[in-house]
């Protein structure tokens, strides 16, 4: 039986697919690094506890961030604590299981921290989660 | 008329798409994006959800309550014991203080319940310890004081 040997052209380097590859990778790691910059403006550091899970649910949250100023963030924009309540409180009225997503500085003093836990409480929301990262390596 | 073989030759040189430098600049590309990619820390849950903040002599009425105090300079006290007094982050004396307390009320069929109390100058990182250990101990029922 005679048997058809493959030509030596067949065994070249395919580019094609190669490069499809390298723009798929790109454009996850394009997609990877926006989310990075959404997620840390403003910057502040985040407290560390290694018991802290990631979340698989986000629904119904609300973020409110406080800087290690003292400054508190709603959506972007700088918010007294009256202005706190009343956001949450219209929030609690669409949102039944309203969870308070509270990224406070490892540096603030608790007082603040305290007021707005105060607030939210007396706008009625019913659950407050504290922002954490697991390790403090990179 | 008869275009010059060098000329076409020239010309089939131009129009080749040059994929040597389209390689490269995609690969800086996907080398600069990997990096930024890889700084993005994933912001987890503690694991602890508040019912909100209560004063203690109002509502609280649970038999199983215990109390963490923290002052201004991070010492954690528990039964007038002060815990972890090298400042540790895990603070394991606590954490094992709170796994006995909950396996207690779990014996006895009670909730347990942490209230913590911290000072207004106490930074913030101190109470997120505190609340690691109750977390590492599987304690759920955690809630602050409302006054310090």
């Amino acid at each position: 039986m005679k048997l058809k040997v493959p030509s030596m052209e067949d065994v070249g380097f395919q580019m094609a697919p190669m490069i499809d590859c390298v723009f798929q990778l790109m454009i996850f790691f394009m997609c990877a690094s926006h989310l990075h910059q959404t997620l840390d403006n403003p910057k502040i550091e985040i407290p560390v506890a290694a018991n802290a899970s990631i979340p698989e649910e986000l629904s119904d949250r609300r973020y409110i961030t406080i800087k290690d100023d003292g400054t508190i963030l709603l959506g972007g924009n700088t918010a007294t604590i009256p202005q706190v309540k009343t956001a949450i409180e219209q929030a609690a009225k669409t949102i039944p299981n309203l969870k308070i997503f509270l990224r406070a500085d490892k540096r603030l003093k608790h007082k603040k921290v305290r007021e707005v836990m105060q607030a939210c409480a007396d706008a009625g929301a019913s659950e407050i989660i504290f922002a954490a990262y697991q390790s403090e390596a990179r | 008329m008869k275009i010059p073989r060098v000329l076409e030759e020239a010309i089939e040189e131009v129009q080749d798409l040059q994929i040597a430098p389209l390689i490269d600049c995609v690969f800086q590309l996907l080398i600069y994006f990997m990096v930024a990619a890889s700084l993005h820390k994933t912001e987890a849950d503690l694991g602890i959800s508040l019912p909100g903040t209560i004063v203690q002599s109002q509502a609280l009425k649970m038999p199983d309550e215990q109390i963490v105090e923290i002052d201004a300079k991070g010492n954690v006290t528990l039964n007038g014991r002060t815990y972890d007094k090298n400042g540790s982050q895990d603070m394991p004396e606590l954490t094992a203080t709170l796994i006995r307390y909950r396996q207690a009320a779990e014996a006895a069929k009670t909730k347990a319940l942490i209230t913590i109390m911290a000072a207004d100058d106490t930074v913030h990182q101190r109470v997120v310890d505190v609340m690691n250990a109750c977390a590492a101990a599987q304690i759920k029922n955690v809630t602050f004081s409302a006054s310090n």
